[in-house]
């Protein structure tokens, strides 16, 4: 059945992953809570934070992970079953280009083939000390099929636009058997605890 | 932690009420809290005149001094003034400094390259370290944690700079109170190769910290059944719960005076102090974890239990009194099986990236060795990453440490 038709809400895992200091984590902070700091604390392993999206029907599972290239050998733990990943660059920074296009590579290797993936250029408040132009963004994200946005956690520019972008694109029918760590799960009321407002 | 304490670490001021002894706010919510704080701080001032005395015997030993009775203080507590002197004492960082030139660590800072990756990242990661602790984020804490991080890339290349370090560097300055070489040699003693953490901890891959993580695992399976049939069912691995529990030694979960109070021990006794923290911890909340079935909820409910861990007595009985014995020969046992696993995965992925970076055209870094820096292996050239634009970070990079690593050995290299 239809995620809709029960009115329970459509959980989906999705993981950002991206260089360092690109901005993953001010954006899901700003995505989730609202707040933005000039300086975030660097993530050590990942980070796991929630956000339902009432309009959309979805609850978001984010896990925002380390950029350090030493840490990539446990990304697979948070992308595998993801539902959806957002791939951070920084539009400021050529290099973080780069590293974006590896994780997209690598995501259609091997996470999950139905993965709604997008593109974010972040940092677009940065206008004079851009190093990436929109078009060779677009281009690549256009060749690969994901959506791309220029976002600023900073100014709030596009970060909701984003999420709900991933949250239409979601696939809306898991009445079909699923691998258990297909990423999108219908939460079931019965089994379903009270839950916890997010953690403080 | 007395007043006159945080007024000799330089962070003494009306906001004291608001700050613990290292000068982070405090984030206490319950009365039970702040009642185990103050508890806590009290035994610490009563254990203070036993550290006297140990004092002088601890300094005029050449070598490390080994007995229960110092393991036994060591997990009591060492109160914060007595930090400065004992950490370096009785790690072994006073023995790897008295081994090394005078001025070593002078000389480090300055074979730091300001246009490395490494010094990239480490300059990237500086106004992300605790931003909200006021000294770690002034000016010059910020050059001091540069120093002491530059200063352990160099001395240690084949390490450099891993995201994780910086808080174990920011929590050891403050400790020390502020002073750079301390902190600098108590990174050396707990990462150096032979060093107080398992091999591999901060290497390429973090060989050594997923080593550890699954030999935990192992550990709960043993110590706490239900808890590690409950995480199996949900499907939650144990790097998505403890991967900075082991990479920054609690410093980022912990509150900083129970994270110090980890350290006394661990500084002194090993690793196995991080499997028994843990342990504790999740014994701590076993109960609440065993009701939760979802993993996110499971795992925001393990973060507000570190969170709140104010009642370092309590942590620390339940590591050391209540989760049983713990034979470092089981433990060797699970390092070896899982280290043997660990370096074929990371063997496997390398492979298939090496694979699939010579199918395309973009140039990845994947030239690493997939063999863990352990004990005895040579300090080779790093992290020799090929640069992905040409913008030559990361080739520069590599010729400066090869170059560097010339250096070290006595004989000069061109570019020098």
């Amino acid at each position: 059945m239809l995620a809709s038709d029960t009115g329970a809400l459509q959980q989906a895992k999705l993981v950002l992953l991206g260089d360092m200091g690109a901005g993953k984590s001010s954006l899901v902070l700003r995505f989730v809570k609202g707040q933005f700091f000039d300086y975030q604390e660097s993530t050590i392993g990942a980070a796991f934070l929630t956000k339902t999206m009432p309009e959309q029907n979805v609850k978001f599972e984010i896990w925002d992970t380390a950029g350090q290239e030493r840490y990539h050998s446990l990304a697979p733990m948070y992308y595998r079953g993801a539902a959806a990943a957002v791939i951070v660059f920084d539009i400021t920074n050529t290099e973080s280009l780069g590293k974006a296009k590896n994780w997209v590579k690598e995501l259609q290797r091997q996470g999950n083939p139905n993965m709604v993936m997008a593109l974010a250029g972040n940092k677009a408040d940065l206008a004079d000390a851009r190093a990436v132009t929109t078009e060779e963004a677009q281009t690549f994200a256009d060749d690969n099929n994901l959506f791309f946005w220029e976002t600023s956690a900073k100014t709030n520019q596009n970060v909701l636009e984003l999420f709900t972008d991933i949250a239409q694109k979601l696939p809306r029918t898991s009445a079909q058997p699923q691998p258990s760590n297909a990423g999108i799960t219908l939460s079931e009321p019965p089994q379903q605890r009270p839950q916890k407002s997010g953690c403080c | 932690m007395s007043h006159s304490a945080a007024q000799e670490n330089g962070q003494g001021s009306s906001e004291d009420l608001f700050q613990d002894a290292y000068g982070f706010r405090l984030n206490i919510c319950t009365a039970q809290q702040l009642e185990a704080r103050q508890r806590c701080d009290q035994a610490a001032e009563q254990v203070a005149p036993k550290w006297d005395k140990v004092k002088g015997r601890v300094l005029g030993s050449p070598d490390v001094v080994k007995d229960a009775k110092l393991k036994k203080y060591c997990r009591l507590g060492i109160p914060v003034q007595h930090r400065p002197w004992a950490w370096p004492a009785l790690s072994g960082a006073d023995a790897r400094k008295r081994k090394q030139m005078a001025g070593y660590f002078d000389a480090m800072v300055h074979r730091g390259e300001v246009d490395s990756e490494v010094a990239h990242q480490i300059e990237l990661d500086l106004p992300r370290t605790y931003p909200s602790n006021r000294w770690v984020a002034s000016e010059e804490g910020m050059d001091a944690l540069r120093r002491v991080l530059v200063a352990y890339s160099v001395h240690q290349p084949s390490v450099g700079y891993c995201q994780g370090m910086n808080y174990l560097a920011a929590i050891l300055l403050l400790a020390m109170k502020q002073d750079e070489e301390d902190a600098f040699w108590l990174l050396a003693s707990l990462i150096d190769p032979g060093g107080i953490l398992y091999q591999g901890m901060y290497a390429q891959n973090l060989v050594g910290a997923q080593v550890e993580m699954r030999s935990f695992e192992e550990l709960v399976a043993a110590k706490l059944p239900k808890l590690a049939a409950h995480l199996r069912e949900l499907n939650c691995d144990m790097t998505l719960i403890a991967t900075d529990w082991f990479l920054c030694l609690f410093a980022t979960v912990l509150p900083s005076e129970t994270v110090a109070r980890v350290w006394d021990a661990l500084l002194y006794e090993g690793p196995k102090v991080l499997y028994r923290i843990a342990l504790a911890l999740l014994k701590g909340c076993e109960a609440q974890l065993l009701a939760i079935s979802n993993t996110g909820d499971l795992i925001g409910e393990i973060k507000d239990a570190t969170k709140g861990a104010y009642d370092r007595d309590a942590l620390m009985k339940v590591a050391f009194d209540k989760v049983g014995s713990m034979p470092m020969a089981r433990i060797r046992g699970f390092r070896e099986e899982n280290q043997e696993a660990v370096d074929s995965e990371v063997a496997k992925r390398e492979a298939r990236a090496q694979r699939s970076s010579s199918l395309s055209t973009a140039s990845r870094a994947s030239g690493t060795p997939p063999a863990s820096p352990g004990p005895g292996h040579s300090p080779g050239f790093g992290t020799p990453r090929a640069s992905s634009n040409g913008q030559g970070g990361g080739g520069s990079g590599f010729r400066t440490w090869a170059s560097r690593f010339k250096l070290h050995k006595g004989s000069r290299g061109k570019d020098a």
